[in-house]
């Protein structure tokens, strides 16, 4: 009695169980298509929503994630920067919100400003150039290597000789972005050289800006004197009402108190890299008396410096400070304070003469400039400032502004990056692919030469020891590989095969199982069909050819499947045995990148890995399902 | 000149267990051979020496004069019809049939003209496009004779071919090949299970059980003179009546006695059976002899009376299965004859038509 009859179908019990059925098989399907959404999510996760685990990535529906993953982007996964630039505490890239509302305001001329100040390349920094949470290659990176190949040609050893640099792949090509803080000064290598020209041409809106206010209060103030505001104002007998309206004032003299003037002066002279100092020319006796000090006499600064000054009167104040040299060094002991080792006495820059220069003023010179007087250009905006230092640069909206008139752009790049990541890693390492389908080629091609042969003789050829050959070979069955992998790798080295592609295929050349299940289906074959072959004049080979083999392609199908998924994701025996770079097969490759990628970047490399097992099943479906089915004649 | 001598021909498996004994026959050439018999009675494998495709264990098989002990099938110029057909599955019905001309090397026209020859004839041209899969059991059992008739072998070797086939399309297929048989004109050996198929087709048949030659004789002299009790019991539909019992001599002559039912014997037949007066014989007597228009119009035919146990009317005939006592047996009758289950029946006997057999050797004594 079948479970399912034919008949009475319409019954309540029969239909209550189809239902449990097709219950139990729905549930199974989202078993399997569950664990898949979320590698595919996963693959598209960044620092920020990587803890995350959603069949549906946040950032596809939401637009506050996906404002949190660019900003994460722009500011190169670096909280500080981000707190730095946009004068905020934010304690974390999830906490993140977007402005609520952006004000036209001063965007219009925040954007002339940055198109036409031509501010030097270290006040700004470029977005999606480094993610060192997330580790995948993040847009802007890409970008940069793109221009690097279109520049040097696709051989990362010409990048090395043009530029002096010690790149050994196009993988480890990356770009270390850190603060401009006085440890980290701009440097004037090629390289950078190279990297400061792309920076210009990348998006403004990926630009942020260093604010000096950010970095005063960020790494100054607020690591001093704490969060709260009123710590602050007990300190400096001050009426703040938020950390807000605290600037970084121009000058030592525009500060209101004296705690204030203390602070503004230690920062300037310790914290502060020098680009973002001017001195002004009162400090050109004390500066000379310096030099003299230092250097005792003018030919010996001209030695040193490789000037030709003739007396220490003619050297004139630094503008904007070299990258380089002894100059450099003298200028910043020079503000900082330098004591003479001899006369005790200390040389210094007087307070009174160092002005800020940084982006906030030059901003504010440039309204100034343009509408005359702030009540001018409160009049034009609708805006309250109180005074020029009020005014902040607007990259929060900036940005903001570009992000909503890009979300769909940035979907697209975070959906799709870490894929061309793996797919550019792939692609610049050489022989990975070539090697592997060397590799599964032959291991396809032996496998469906050696095992249908053996087969043949034992179905064809009644021996007294088939048996025991068949015992033998399912004894072969019963050792998992990895404990076969380290006497083979001995036998091979050996031979002297290691890191050939012999190494790869002879372990796996015959296969047991396979002849097994070739054995049984040959058996299935008609005898009949080999008489009639034989009566015809067929040889062994022709009958072995065109008959056994032609009738036996379902299986022999399922056999070069199983040889192929075998052989392409064979990575433990493949490293083994080929430890040479040269001989590495994509799956060792995936297996390095996973090592210096990050988690999103591996899902990606695994769903990628998996596409042509897809393909070929996608391809194979139909000589699969035809299955193992003998051919049947009657 | 295809002439096949099978010379003191054994075939074991295994040792002592053998499969053909001592197997004699010479085929003429150009005639149609059928080995019938049991399964299991060794005419399969009989078949398949002269193929060649079993080893001969002792003898010699010859075929056109030329000693095949020692040849590969291939060059015995012969051809084999298979039960299950054996075509090729992944091949089209003509290259099924021009496989074999392909690979000695024949031209391509040649094949062509032959295969189209061979289609013709068995009304196959129009599949000849169609993979096996796509044909009817029919078709594919031309297509099987079609592959064998392209090589024109001298010989033909017919494995139980109609076996997998219905009634009707094994009566129709019958007929095509005993007509195959006379315009190819080659010698034919056809191996069944089934008389009917002997009866019809050969022009001799070799009776065969348990590896051992019974009968070689025309269809008509073995349905006519069985050699022995299982010849007699094997050939004919329905098959030969047989009744045990004793021959006496009587005050009226000699008779058969079968206690319930006894038969006048003829004169002509009381020397073979001097010897068995008193002992046990078996009588063998065709149905048809039994009850029959003919019968009843034989003058002096003894009647023996018997109850009618079943009742088959064929149309043409009706056949009863009847009572008498001990004995069972078949009555063939006009089928205008009115009888019902249970009746009585007195029926005519043709004494003259009666065999007898020694129930100890089961061979033919009169």
């Amino acid at each position: 009695m079948p479970i399912i009859s034919t008949i009475g179908r319409k019954h309540w019990k029969v239909r209550a169980l189809f239902a449990g059925m097709y219950l139990f098989l729905v549930i199974g399907a989202a078993t399997m298509v569950y664990p898949f959404m979320l590698m595919l999510a996963g693959s598209t996760k960044s620092a920020v929503d990587l803890k995350y685990f959603e069949a549906i990535p946040r950032f596809l529906h939401d637009d506050t994630w996906l404002y949190r993953k660019h900003i994460e982007g722009v500011f190169n996964e670096s909280l500080i920067d981000q707190n730095m630039a946009y004068d905020r505490d934010d304690t974390a890239f999830e906490n993140v919100n977007p402005p609520e509302g952006c004000k036209p305001g001063l965007l219009g001329e925040w954007r002339v400003f940055i198109s036409e100040a031509q501010l030097p390349s270290y006040a700004y920094q470029c977005g999606y150039l480094h993610a060192p949470v997330s580790r995948t290659i993040p847009g802007g990176l890409r970008a940069f290597k793109q221009d690097l190949m279109v520049k040097f040609g696709k051989d990362i050893a010409q990048v090395n000789r043009a530029m002096g640099t010690e790149f050994e792949t196009w993988n480890v090509v990356g770009l270390n972005v850190q603060p401009l803080t006085r440890q980290n000064k701009p440097m004037a290598t090629l390289f950078s050289k190279t990297f400061n020209d792309f920076k210009a041409r990348m998006p403004a809106a990926w630009r942020y800006y260093a604010s000096m206010d950010g970095y005063y209060k960020k790494m100054y103030l607020k690591p001093l004197y704490g969060l709260k505001i009123e710590e602050y104002n007990r300190e400096h007998g001050t009426r703040y009402d938020s950390y807000n309206d605290i600037r970084l004032a121009r000058r030592c003299t525009e500060n209101g108190t004296a705690k204030e003037r203390e602070d503004w002066a230690q920062f300037v002279r310790l914290t502060l890299a020098p680009q973002w100092i001017r001195v002004e020319g009162a400090a050109l006796a004390e500066y000379h008396a310096y030099l003299q000090a230092k250097h005792d006499t003018i030919a010996t600064l001209n030695k040193r410096y490789g000037t030709d000054y003739s007396a220490f009167q003619e050297v004139p104040l630094i503008g904007e400070p070299p990258l380089v040299g002894m100059a450099l060094s003298d200028w910043e002991a020079f503000i900082v304070g330098w004591k003479d080792p001899d006369t005790k006495r200390l040389y210094q820059a007087p307070v009174d003469s160092l002005r800020i220069f940084s982006v906030e003023w030059l901003f504010r010179d440039f309204l100034m400039q343009k509408y005359g007087s702030l009540e001018e250009l409160n009049r034009r905006w609708g805006a309250a400032y109180g005074t020029a230092a009020a005014i902040g640069l607007p990259q929060r909206d900036f940005h903001y502004r570009w992000f909503l008139e890009n979300r769909r752009a940035l979907r697209i790049e975070f959906v799709t990056r870490n894929y061309r990541t793996v797919c550019e890693y792939i692609l610049f390492h050489g022989r990975g692919i070539v090697n592997t389908v060397i590799y599964c080629g032959l291991a396809v091609l032996t496998a469906l030469l050696v095992n249908p042969l053996a087969a043949y003789a034992l179905s064809r050829y009644k021996m007294s020891s088939t048996y025991k050959i068949l015992l033998f070979l399912m004894a072969t069955m019963a050792f998992p590989p990895m404990v076969t992998q380290i006497p083979n790798f001995l036998m091979l080295r050996q031979f002297n095969l290691l890191n050939t592609f012999a190494a790869l295929i002879l372990p796996g050349m015959a296969n047991g199982y396979a002849i097994f299940l070739l054995k049984g289906f040959f058996d299935s074959l008609p005898r009949e069909l080999y008489e009639s072959a034989a009566l015809d004049g067929a040889s062994e080979w022709t009958i072995f050819w065109q008959l056994t083999m032609a009738l036996s392609k379902p299986i022999l199908a399922v056999i070069a499947l199983g040889a192929f998924t075998g052989a392409y994701a064979n990575f433990m025996f493949a490293f083994v045995v080929c430890q040479d770079e040269k001989m590495w097969t994509l799956m060792v490759w995936l297996y390095q990148l996973q090592q210096m990628r990050g988690q999103s970047v591996m899902y990606a490399s695994l769903i990628i890995a998996a596409l042509p097992t897809f393909v070929i099943f996608l391809f194979c479906q139909n000589i699969i399902m035809r299955g193992i089915v003998v051919p049947s004649e009657k | 000149m295809a002439e096949v001598i099978l010379d003191h021909v054994w075939k074991s498996y295994a040792g002592n267990l053998w499969a053909v004994k001592d197997f004699n026959l010479t085929i003429k050439d150009k005639e149609f051979m059928v080995f019938v018999g049991p399964s299991g009675c060794g005419k399969s494998t009989t078949l398949r020496m002269v193929a060649g495709l079993e080893e001969i264990s002792k003898g010699s098989i010859s075929i056109a004069g030329r000693v095949v002990n020692n040849v590969p099938p291939k060059d015995r110029d012969i051809a084999m019809v298979f039960q299950n057909y054996a075509l090729y599955p992944h091949m089209t019905v003509y290259d099924n049939m021009a496989f074999g001309l392909k690979l000695r090397k024949y031209k391509r026209s040649d094949i062509e003209s032959r295969v189209r020859e061979a289609a013709d004839i068995l009304g196959i041209t129009d599949y000849l496009h169609r993979k096996p899969k796509a044909l009817s059991g029919g078709q594919r059992q031309r297509v099987a004779v079609g592959r064998a008739i392209v090589r024109k072998p001298k010989v033909f070797l017919f494995d139980e071919p109609l076996s997998n086939l219905d009634a009707k399309m094994r009566v129709q297929m019958r007929a095509e090949i005993s007509k195959l048989h006379v315009r190819l004109e080659a010698t034919m050996i056809y191996v069944t299970h089934d008389q009917v198929e002997a009866m019809t087709m050969g022009d001799r048949i070799v009776v065969m059980k348990d590896g051992i030659v019974l009968q070689v004789a025309t269809p008509l002299d073995l349905y006519e003179n069985p050699a022995n009790l299982f010849v007699a019991g094997f050939i004919g539909t329905p098959p030969m009546n047989l009744f045990e019992g004793v021959i006496r001599r009587g005050a009226d002559g000699w008779f058969f006695d079968g206690e319930t039912l006894q038969v006048a014997l003829l004169p002509k037949m009381q020397a073979e059976l001097g010897i068995y007066v008193d002992k046990k014989v078996v009588m063998g007597m065709r149905p048809e002899h039994v009850g029959s228009p003919l019968a009843e119009n034989t003058a002096g035919a003894p009647k023996i009376t018997a109850r009618v146990d079943v009742v088959e009317p064929m149309g043409a005939e009706t056949y009863l299965y009847m009572k008498a006592g001990r004995h069972n047996f078949i009555a063939k009758i006009d089928p205008h004859r009115r009888c019902a289950m249970g009746d009585e029946l007195q029926l005519a006997i043709m004494n003259a038509k009666a065999h007898f057999f020694d129930p100890a050797t089961t061979s033919l004594i009169v």
